[in-house]
């Protein structure tokens, strides 16, 4: 498993390429934590080269996504093929998590959201 | 019938996923979702050894049997997993798993109703010194 991590605004994209499993999973889980512990509260994962995941890689983000709403942080996913959907839809994951087809509308929903907040703030 | 014998160490599941998944062409699985779900299966069951089953084993691998049954209405594959810890109470843990909450989703049993998901049928049983956890997909 590999991890590119990249910026797009405050939101951070990581883009996870190969296996996800009990193994790889606690190298994930340390930089997601890093990432957070850093004060990052909005996060992409873009699934595009991940070609498996495990329940070991379901609970580092179930994990993730409850430390990030206990501090109004968000998890995203993005660009999940076929077969890690699955995953996701069987553990019920697809009713907790919001799951975009590509990236860019993974960010556009972050950025709306805080497009959201500002009207409400000037209004 | 084609056997993998694995570390109880976790660096070992992609070795065993790609057992799974040349033994499974071998046998005549075209499907990749077929393939997907067998390495899915076999892969929380291993986990379940090499974490929360390792103190209790007692020898320093599992073993991994792979074979193919077929009949005029069915082509199934059979996945048989040994290991010689303690028995786990497989069985028991049937797990609505969407309609689980988040805290009982990070408990320990997850990764069985994935298991049971993805499976046509399973068979777990336990003998004196060692458990068999047999796995079967149609294909």
């Amino acid at each position: 498993m590999d991890i590119q991590t990249k910026k797009a605004g405050d939101v951070i994209v990581l883009e996870i390429s190969g296996r996800i499993d009990a193994f790889t999973s606690e190298k994930l889980e340390s930089e997601l934590h890093s990432i957070m512990n850093a004060g990052k509260l909005k996060f992409v994962i873009n699934f595009e080269k991940t070609n498996y995941i495990s329940s070991s890689g379901l609970r580092v983000f179930l994990g993730a996504h409850k430390k990030l709403s206990e501090n109004k942080g968000q998890i995203k996913f993005s660009n999940m093929p076929d077969p890690v959907l699955k995953v996701f839809a069987l553990a019920g994951f697809d009713k907790i998590f919001e799951i975009h087809s590509t990236e860019k509308e993974a960010l556009e929903e972050f950025h709306e959201i805080e497009e959201g907040f500002k009207k409400q703030r000037y209004a | 019938m084609p056997q993998f014998k694995s570390n109880l160490d976790t660096q070992w599941l992609s070795k065993i996923a790609d057992f799974i998944e040349e033994t499974a062409h071998a046998l005549g699985v075209q499907d990749p979702n077929v393939i997907y779900d067998l390495k899915l299966a076999v892969d929380e069951a291993c986990t379940n050894i090499m974490t929360h089953g390792k103190k209790s084993q007692k020898k320093d691998h599992l073993l991994i049997q792979m074979g193919r049954q077929m009949n005029k209405q069915d082509r199934i594959i059979e996945v048989a997993i040994t290991d010689f810890g303690n028995a786990f109470p497989f069985q028991k843990m049937t797990l609505p798993l969407k309609d689980l909450s988040i805290e009982e989703k990070l408990k320990n049993g997850f990764g069985v109703g994935l298991i049971k998901s993805v499976m046509e049928k399973t068979e777990y049983k336990s003998f004196p010194d060692k458990n068999i956890l047999r796995l079967y997909k149609y294909f």
